[in-house]
């Protein structure tokens, strides 16, 4: 059950979830303030590295592979969502020339 | 086992057939093997619902909750490809990958539906959103289609990322990933309400995304206006219907009745969303818009359902479920019928006495907006009935009376849509798309009167789909 984690002193689960809440929340800080739209996709990569730290921190409290298994998850689905974002900011880009994504905003109401 | 998984192989192989006949054999062989492909898949899923649940390793169940949803995800697929083919042929586009992706979303929605395990749940959802992004987006020249797919780019990823930060705390503190076991250890634990509550919470929010729930519904309006119609429809039926399915393995009602907080939060957000979305939908000009205030509304009747304890729960809400997805196929089945090349036909003024010209579409879509409003006879007043009767089983006057309340709203803006349609004659036509030599495209015409038939047939002899229901999630 328990991996040999004995050489060094044991860093408690509370201590590693706040590290991930806390880049969880500068991520979602940077979508939220951030215009540059590339900018606005990399803070969304840190909310999700977040969410697998936090992860990795779970697994090790249980003593599972689990947690890593799903970081790599998130791993594979954060790289998706980025090759699909890319190629809408180059399209966005060639449309309206600009990264600005308030100014490629239109619909109101 | 391998019987029971029938549907999603034959979606999978036909992703991977279309893609190689695309780029080996004839470049618009797409959409033909698409259509295939969902209804090969709807045949199996509606032949191979499995007798008793089965488990297919630890990340999927087989069971009655499971084919209905693959049912509906895939019956909605495959109207939307039947439409996809007339809409999308009118433009210049190359629309090889629409069906592609059409079919890749239509698997995440069946994987989500039998997903059991946190790791299934983000495929499933992935399966759904990143698709839904380049299909909004998939006209390029189009800017508010550009808009629309990065918009939802952005806030599917913060949803995904709330989703994923929840279920990790949810393990920190129950130690399993798989949903029996997780909410089950959850249920005897207690002793660590705090990081069970926000993880609960951090959850939730990432589904009730999918469901545009009202503080994340700041999507909606805008994709379903940008997107292409057929699209707006995947949006508004396929991913929905995914995520309730999902919301119903998770929360079994005894969670959710015996905490006092999930409930109170799970009460507070369908208030909010009935209502918003309602007094929203009052101001809008843009059908689609409209439209898209209106499934708001809907999603905060259908957690009535949810939340409701009791023996009619679980029935009244996956009956709520199915009356929605054919409902608003043939509502936006309509509008997308209606739409062309040169007008997405979206604005109201464009529908004026439009009965008058196009009476069978117009027809299918005044019936659908009926039966949304829940008019008796029709599928929506079956379903808002049963919901409500939930409501009241359980004692939650305050939703029931805010059902019945918002649907009093609803009624002014949905009765506009059809005043305009029959009543503006003499304003009519004028530099609208409409030309009045173009018949309507067949298969089109025949999918949405589909479901028009079927809003009628389940709104006159709801026992047979309840009975069905019931022996399902049983």
């Amino acid at each position: 059950m328990n991996f040999e984690v004995s050489m060094f002193p044991a860093v408690p689960l509370e201590h590693s979830l706040i590290l991930a809440a806390v880049l969880f929340c500068l991520g979602l800080a940077g979508v939220l303030v951030r215009r540059n739209i590339v900018f606005l996709l990399m803070s969304l990569e840190v909310m999700l590295n977040a969410a697998g730290l936090a992860f990795v921190a779970a697994g090790s409290r249980w003593g599972e592979a689990d947690g890593q298994v799903m970081f790599v998850l998130i791993l594979t689905v954060a790289a998706a969502e980025t090759a699909v974002g890319l190629a809408l900011v180059l399209n966005l880009y060639r449309h309206f020339r600009t990264l600005d994504a308030r100014k490629a905003s239109f619909m109101k109401g | 086992m391998l019987l029971d998984l029938l549907p999603h192989l034959i979606l999978s192989a036909g992703i991977v057939i279309a893609l190689l006949a695309t780029a080996f054999v004839r470049r618009n062989a797409a959409p033909g093997i698409a259509v295939v492909a969902l209804a090969a898949g709807l045949i199996a899923a509606l032949l191979a619902a499995p007798q008793v649940p089965a488990r297919a390793t630890d990340l999927f169940v087989l069971d009655g909750l499971s084919s209905l949803g693959a049912v509906l995800v895939l019956f909605a697929s495959l109207s939307i490809a039947l439409l996809s083919c007339p809409y999308f042929g009118e433009h210049d586009e190359p629309r090889a990958e629409l069906f592609v992706l059409l079919l890749l979303g239509a698997l995440g929605g069946t994987v989500l539906a039998s997903s059991s395990h946190i790791a299934s749940l983000i495929l499933g959802i992935e399966l759904v959103g990143i698709p839904l992004v380049a299909m909004a987006a998939y006209l390029r020249g189009r800017e508010r289609a550009l808009e629309a797919g990065f918009k939802y780019l952005v806030l599917s990823g913060i949803s995904s990322a709330f989703l994923l930060f929840g279920a990790a705390l949810l393990y920190a503190a129950s130690g399993s990933l798989s949903f029996g076991t997780m909410v089950a250890s959850l249920h005897r634990l207690g002793s660590q309400p705090a990081i069970y509550h926000i993880g609960a919470v951090l959850l939730t929010a990432g589904l009730g995304f999918k469901l545009a729930l009202v503080p994340f519904h700041l999507w909606a309006p805008d994709v379903y206006e940008g997107a292409p119609a057929p699209v707006t429809i995947f949006a508004a039926t396929v991913s929905k219907a995914a995520a309730v399915a999902v919301l119903l393995r998770l929360f079994p009602q005894p969670v959710i009745g015996s905490d006092r907080f999930l409930f109170t939060l799970f009460a507070a957000v369908s208030l909010a969303s009935m209502t918003l979305g309602n007094v929203l939908a009052l101001r809008q000009v843009s059908i689609k818009r409209m439209l898209a205030y209106s499934s708001i509304a809907h999603s905060g009747y259908l957690l009535i359902g949810l939340i409701a304890g009791g023996t009619l729960a679980r029935p009244a809400t996956a009956l709520y479920l199915v009356s929605y997805v054919i409902t608003n196929l043939g509502a936006f089945g309509a509008v997308s019928l209606l739409a062309g090349a040169s007008s997405e036909m979206d604005d109201l003024a464009h529908y004026r006495g439009l009965f008058w010209r196009r009476p069978l579409a117009s027809s299918v879509l005044a019936l659908a907006v009926l039966s949304l409003l829940g008019i008796p006879l029709t599928a929506g007043f079956i379903a808002k009935y049963s919901v409500a009767a939930a409501g009241v089983e359980s004692r939650h006057f305050v939703l029931v009376i805010a059902l019945v309340m918002n649907t009093a709203i609803s009624a002014s803006y949905y009765l506009r849509i059809i005043m305009t349609m029959f009543f503006d004659h003499e304003l009519s036509v004028s530099g609208d798309a409409w030309r009045a030599a173009d018949p309507l495209p067949r298969t089109g015409l025949a999918v949405v009167m589909l479901s028009a038939v079927l809003v009628i047939a389940i709104g006159v002899m709801p026992q047979h789909l309840l009975g069905l229901i019931e022996r399902l999630l049983d």
